[in-house]
């Protein structure tokens, strides 16, 4: 089954009926889940990212609970890869690129998911420039590669 | 802040945190932020369930 990540700023998007992208969010899942292909995401970029966003406090508690009860409402799959595995991709990643390792979870989550793509609304950080970068970390190390957009962009590569 | 900035302000601090650790002690923040996580969940049901019988 085809798979599709759900970087942070999607499910913030998707949590929030007032965020810029809540509507186009919705849209795209239910598009996708219409084609049926699977949502997931990486347990711990996502366990990570909201436990940080709620210490450091661009989110709230009832902001990060919210965002668990999307997850669940949308059946989107928080699939754990090894812990070890994950931060040494990232780690290596960190070496060919300026990216934060908060994104870098994502893409080395992305990867080991064995996802055909990733979607961000975050477009400087996760952009084909970057895309490039990883895949060619990615192909060195006989992982998959990844398509990397918005999901407007990703929406038109599937019609 | 829309949700891309708020991800990406996010993504930032995790940064800061993670930054310079070993591996090891990487696995261990992880760690940490999935019994964070684990605990706001614990007290979303404990006060939906006093909510609820009240």
């Amino acid at each position: 089954m085809v798979r599709v990540y759900l970087e942070l700023s999607v499910l913030i998007a998707l949590a929030n009926q007032f965020d810029l992208f809540h509507n186009q969010t919705k849209k795209f899942l239910d598009d996708v889940k219409r084609f049926g292909f699977e949502l997931v995401s990486c347990k711990q970029a996502v366990e990570m990212d909201l436990a940080i966003g709620v210490a450091k406090r661009p989110l709230r508690v009832t902001d990060a609970l919210k965002i668990l009860e999307v997850i669940e409402v949308y059946d989107i799959k928080l699939i754990s890869p090894h812990s070890k595995p994950l931060l040494l991709l990232v780690n290596e990643y960190l070496k060919e690129t300026p990216l934060k390792i908060g994104d870098l979870l994502h893409y080395a989550g992305a990867t080991l998911l064995n996802v055909e793509y990733l979607a961000s609304w975050n477009k400087d950080d996760f952009n084909p420039h970057y895309e490039k970068i990883i895949n060619k970390i990615n192909k060195k190390k006989n992982l998959k590669t990844i398509k990397v957009g918005t999901p407007n962009m990703i929406l038109e590569w599937l019609k | 802040m829309n949700s891309a900035e708020i991800a990406k302000q996010i993504h930032e601090d995790v940064d800061q945190i993670l930054r310079g650790l070993s591996i090891k002690d990487q696995e261990t923040v992880l760690k940490e932020a999935h019994n964070i996580v684990e605990s706001l969940k614990r007290i979303e049901q404990i006060t939906s369930k006093v909510k609820a019988q009240a």
